[in-house]
């Protein structure tokens, strides 16, 4: 019932305690489906303790990769016809394998990284949508699945190319489940970081490089060949990523200064995580080593335990010093390497503070 | 009929803009797009449709004139209904075809 739709507001219609029934006795995508009502309502009335009593019941052990492949067969219908499913034969297909292997190191990544099991922490199946629609230009996390276009082919090629694509998606995804940051300027911009920040880690680990080592690109080889451009952005350096006579060049600032009041792109958050990305590759650089597991971690117990649908840039800043100081110690290495790297892009820790009780 | 279309927003965000006039396109072209424009009604669509609130969702702007009509609808994708979708989809392709320098 939830599941043709794209807006979980209509899950609302069925009784929270209908779903808890189904999720208690349903067959296996039942019992999803209504858990999955449950959690999001659950959370709309601020209920989360109700959860941790109830998730058992509807939880994959952990561990437990489910993978799910549809192709929609260029129309708009969704998830379309089930192609791929877990553990199945490897398909003729690029665009299906692309998206089966993607999610599957998306979900190795987290588990291994962060001990997450899935988008929702309990096992949530991994659902994808390759060939959606004719040149579609996008992919998307509806809420609910993944959705990949093949792009027009002279602009974009497939969108399943890129592994950093896969993993911003599916991060939309625990952002969604975790934070529910309002998709509208800077808790919008601070959305898209969070899904640049874990795509990019997701390739860091595929590729098992070190934070030097890395490119920080983002979506790079989507690119029609004919583009001028390495990728779509560039976390290491903001608005280098492309130059390009028939499409512009890369508009994102690596500055609070260069900050782009605009609004279209909900309020530029594709624009604007341009300076929360700069601020973690600083981080990242600074600590060395493997970027997941330092400056990942700080990110990723930021996102879980701190972020608010409202936070902004200034807030994000000091949620991280503050977690940096809970896991590693006040004064640690890496708390002040997290001061630095947000003093790099013009937000300063501890300025929000400050002038709000108008102390210098 | 005189279409503006504007895309932006996606997960790419690289904006897609033009001006279209079923006069210059060809006419089988030309014949698809008021058959599209037929279905999709674009002047009884509210101008701006509730957004999903998608990440990621492409973004619509379209101003379109015809029969001494004339209609602005701002509009997320997943928002769209089917049929504007499909005629969202058909300017698209005619917007990236007039794009200069074109490979």
């Amino acid at each position: 019932m939830c599941r043709d739709s794209s807006q979980y507001p209509l899950c609302f219609i069925i009784p929270s305690h209908v779903h808890e029934h189904i999720a208690r006795n349903g067959n296996e995508r039942q019992k999803e489906t209504a858990f999955r009502a449950l959690t999001v309502s659950s959370r709309m009335r601020g209920q989360r303790e109700f959860l941790t009593t109830f998730a058992v019941l509807a939880t994959t052990p952990t561990g437990t990769k489910r993978r799910t492949i549809y192709d929609a067969k260029n129309g708009m219908t969704l998830p379309g016809k089930l192609v791929r499913g877990e553990g199945g034969p490897k398909s003729a297909d690029r665009s299906v394998n692309e998206a089966y292997d993607g999610s599957g190191k998306t979900y190795d990544f987290y588990m291994k990284a962060f001990q997450r099991n899935s988008i929702d922490d309990r096992g949530m199946r991994l659902d994808s949508t390759v060939h959606y629609r004719r040149n579609f230009n996008n992919a998307f996390w509806n809420g609910q699945q993944m959705v990949y276009g093949d792009g027009d082919g002279q602009i974009f090629q497939r969108f399943t190319k890129s592994i950093d694509v896969i993993g911003h998606e599916l991060t939309h995804g625990v952002t969604q489940y975790e934070a529910e940051l309002v998709y509208q300027n800077q808790p919008g911009a601070l959305n898209e970081h969070f899904s640049d920040v874990f795509g990019s880690l997701l390739k860091q680990y595929v590729k098992q490089q070190t934070a030097k080592q890395a490119d920080w690109l983002i979506g790079e080889a989507i690119f029609a060949p004919s583009i001028h451009g390495v990728a779509l952005r560039s976390m290491k350096a903001p608005g280098t990523a492309y130059n390009d006579p028939l499409i512009g060049r890369d508009p994102q600032p690596a500055h609070m200064k260069n900050y782009v009041k605009t609004t279209s792109d909900n309020g530029g958050v594709h624009i604007n995580s341009g300076i929360p990305n700069r601020a973690f590759y600083e981080v990242a650089i600074a600590l060395g080593g493997r970027a997941w597991e330092r400056a990942g971690k700080i990110w990723y117990r930021t996102l879980i335990d701190k972020i608010q649908p409202l936070t902004n840039f200034a807030e994000c800043a000091g949620m991280t010093h503050e977690v940096a100081g809970t896991i590693y110690g006040q004064g640690s290495v890496e708390q002040k390497a997290v001061k630095a790297g947000w003093a790099v892009v013009g937000v300063p820790i501890g300025a929000q503070l400050a002038k709000a009780t108008g102390a210098k | 009929m005189r279409v503006k279309f504007e895309r932006s927003g996606g997960f790419a965000n690289v904006p897609l803009r033009a001006e279209l006039d079923s006069a210059e396109m060809a006419p089988d072209r030309a014949q698809e797009l008021e058959d599209l424009v037929a279905k999709a009604r674009p002047f009884d669509q509210p101008s701006a449709p509730a957004s999903a609130n998608v990440p990621d969702d492409l973004q619509y702007h379209l101003t379109i004139e015809h029969g001494g009509q004339s209609k602005t609808i701002k509009v997320s994708d997943t928002a769209a209904p089917d049929e504007l979708k499909s005629l969202l989809d058909f300017l698209g392709e005619e917007a990236l075809n007039k794009l200069p320098n074109k490979s």
